[in-house]
């Protein structure tokens, strides 16, 4: 589990090669297992696969990079009123892109979108607000690995500033 | 490219511009110089749709390829000389014509 989570990078360079539908469902099967506060599931996905709908979804979306061949729109379901939602649906974000890679395919997390403009494009309810858009597709190329910070500097033992002592 | 098509084209560039004046209030600062590269490349690729090629545009988009915008943040510092070689580049060229 470690690897998948250390091989997960934003793909923005996708082939043209659709998502089969089983592995589609079963991205939106790890969606809907995902951790949730007090089990309230606040959450909405609409997904979306044909290609007129990504190229409008996109053309409000700054951040969708490259052009994927399916999309998963991670809502606030605004009537269950939750105060961990955004949490929640963070964690279904990570299920989907993990188990992405787990099937061989390549995703992007992406926050920079217009929320209005998805709710009319996708004929959302008020109370439906889009969060995250995870792109997805077969990788076209390679990414390499990100930095990050060491542990040393972002892990404390006991309290803060403590060390390992070994 | 016939007027429609490029007319869609137009619409999609407008709507990114749009979206992303809106979405910079809020998004890194970073996040702008990634558009405007964005939006580079996408009126080269609009160009050459139209016909209009030139070595100058194949240059560009090459090198906004090759950006390396994949670890930024942290790759900041390459990402801003990137920029910097590109617009010597841009001087050079329109020097000479």
């Amino acid at each position: 589990m470690l690897e998948i989570i250390k091989s997960r990078r934003s793909i923005r360079n996708f082939l043209e090669k659709p998502v089969p539908s089983d592995l589609f469902s079963s991205l939106l099967e790890a969606a809907r297992w995902a951790p949730s506060g007090s089990n309230m599931q606040p959450w909405v996905f609409v997904a979306v696969r044909e290609k007129d709908n990504i190229r409008k979804i996109k053309m409000f979306s700054p951040g969708l990079g490259g052009v994927p061949t399916a999309l998963i729109i991670l809502c606030s379901d605004g009537a269950i009123k939750e105060s961990t939602a955004i949490m929640d649906i963070s964690m279904a974000a990570q299920n989907v892109m993990l188990t992405a890679i787990d099937k061989g395919l390549g995703s992007c997390c992406v926050r920079s979108f217009d929320q209005k403009a998805l709710q009319a494009l996708l004929s959302l309810p008020s109370h439906i607000m889009p969060e995250l858009i995870i792109s997805l597709g077969y990788p076209a190329k390679q990414v390499k690995a990100t930095r990050r910070r060491p542990i040393e500097e972002i892990v404390h033992w006991e309290e803060y500033g403590g060390r390992l002592n070994e | 490219m016939n007027s429609a098509k490029l007319e869609s084209e137009v619409i999609s560039i407008i709507c990114f511009l749009a979206v992303s004046a809106r979405e910079l209030m809020n998004d890194p600062k970073i996040y702008g110089p990634m558009r405007l590269m964005e939006t580079t490349q996408r009126l080269i690729e609009m160009a050459e749709k139209c016909g209009v090629r030139n070595e100058l545009f194949t240059e560009v988009a090459k090198r906004i390829e090759e950006a390396p915008l994949n670890d930024l943040p942290n790759s900041e510092d390459e990402f801003i000389q990137f920029m910097n070689d590109l617009i010597s580049l841009l001087v050079t060229w329109v020097k000479q014509s």
